[in-house]
């Protein structure tokens, strides 16, 4: 089965997000401290969901067709500015 | 057949498997923790399966440098790590939470807390960072070994002992485990300090449930807060020259260090004393309940006083009387 890897970031600071959990099907990963992950995915169409307790979530549709680095995705932070 | 009963009869051989590290169940889905990519199920007996991607799981101690030096060519979890905060493996009097410990054999780990607001005069760590990970098979630590502070690892001698080791569990390598866990008892009692670094002193037990935020304080990786994603895992932990497997722990996406067994882990409330951490991966963290902990120390809470997450938990004085005698 082939791996989609990447790195999350906060969307602003590009500064890397520990602990965001990502899910693809009933695969489940985590970043790792510089924010990597790498996540097992089923060839075809498949809906990729970032999720993380200070961040808003996230998903997006993939089509996998091999392995692939699919770069930074950034969230977005629940801290509003006051 | 419920989701615990299938556990129970799919756990022994999934634990064996080639990539896999852990089996546990959220609700009525399994979840399998892996290493790698094993071919797996997407249902076990209409269950649904989870695979969740966690790395290799060894303890977070720096175990047997000076034991079984081989264990260290292709082991680069147990190469020392450098802590953020240079104080934490410098020499404490008194001993707080969260600075280097370790037994004579060991490098360096964590010591967690002490356990003097439950009525225990003693120290609590990890039976691979003061009893130098002594199995069932092959004790490696005999009761009244010293506890120097810091660790070997960071310049700790026998100059430097601060209490002795008084008691441990054995690992059983061939058998289910519930802690990794070791006391140390001071040679006087202000050579050990009630608060824990950065966190201050636990108010009482408490529990946790998945999605709760909790917080450590280690050796390596100083203070770090995380979330709990499961509350009753089975997880097999390698140690270097041995591996076995643990039931009912807590996991965490906290990302802890070589170093940071013996942490407590401590709830963000009281802060009341949820977890003992003593191994990990890339990913999580793993942590013993302080039930568990307590229960094979012989200091079980009163019946009437579960430990839960908001009730202050007092041990009876008969059980802190039990246990000073047993060790």
């Amino acid at each position: 089965m082939p791996q989609i890897s990447g790195v999350v970031v906060e969307r602003f600071t590009r500064r890397p997000v520990r602990g965001v959990t990502i899910r693809i099907g009933n695969f489940v990963a985590l970043t790792d401290a510089r924010g990597r992950f790498s996540i097992e995915a089923p060839l075809g169409p498949v809906q990729i969901s970032l999720t993380h307790r200070d961040f808003h979530p996230y998903a997006m549709s993939l089509n996998v067709i091999r392995a692939a680095d699919i770069g930074a995705i950034g969230l977005s932070s629940k801290v509003v500015a006051l | 057949m419920n989701v615990l009963q299938l556990r129970r009869e799919i756990e022994p051989e999934l634990l064996r498997t080639p990539g896999i590290t852990g089996v546990s169940n959220i609700g009525n889905t399994i979840r399998i923790y892996v290493d790698g990519s094993p071919e797996l199920p997407t249902r076990i007996n209409n269950f649904p399966v989870e695979v969740f991607k966690t790395g290799p799981i060894n303890a977070l101690s720096l175990i047997s440098q000076y034991q079984a030096p081989q264990v260290l060519s292709g082991a680069p979890w147990i190469v020392p790590e450098v802590s953020v905060d240079p104080l934490r493996t410098g020499r404490y009097r008194p001993v707080p939470g969260g600075a280097s410990i370790g037994h004579p054999s060991i490098t360096a780990g964590t010591h967690g807390v002490s356990l003097r607001f439950l009525g225990i005069p003693r120290g609590l760590s990890n039976n691979h960072v003061l009893a130098a990970g002594s199995t069932l098979q092959f004790p490696r630590a005999k009761i009244g070994d010293p506890a120097y502070q810091p660790g070997p690892y960071d310049g700790g001698t026998l100059s430097d002992a601060v209490g002795t080791l008084s008691w441990y569990k054995p690992i059983d390598t061939g058998g289910p485990n519930l802690v990794d866990a070791a006391t140390w008892v001071p040679y006087s009692p202000d050579l050990m300090s009630d608060e824990i670094l950065e966190i201050g002193d636990p108010k009482a037990l408490g529990t946790v449930k998945v999605g709760d935020i909790v917080q450590k304080s280690g050796r390596t990786s100083g203070l770090l807060t995380a979330e709990v994603i499961d509350v009753n895992a089975t997880v097999n932990v390698n140690y270097g020259d041995f591996s076995a497997d643990f039931h009912n722990q807590i996991i965490t996406d906290l990302i802890g260090e070589p170093g940071d067994s013996g942490s407590a882990l401590l709830d963000m409330g009281g802060p009341n004393l949820v977890g003992l951490l003593f191994a990990g991966s890339k990913y999580v963290t793993i942590h013993n309940h302080i039930g568990n902990v307590l229960s094979a120390m012989g200091a079980t809470p009163p019946p009437d006083q579960e430990v839960s997450g908001s009730v202050t938990v007092s041990l009876l004085l008969s059980n802190a009387l039990l246990l000073l005698g047993l060790i």
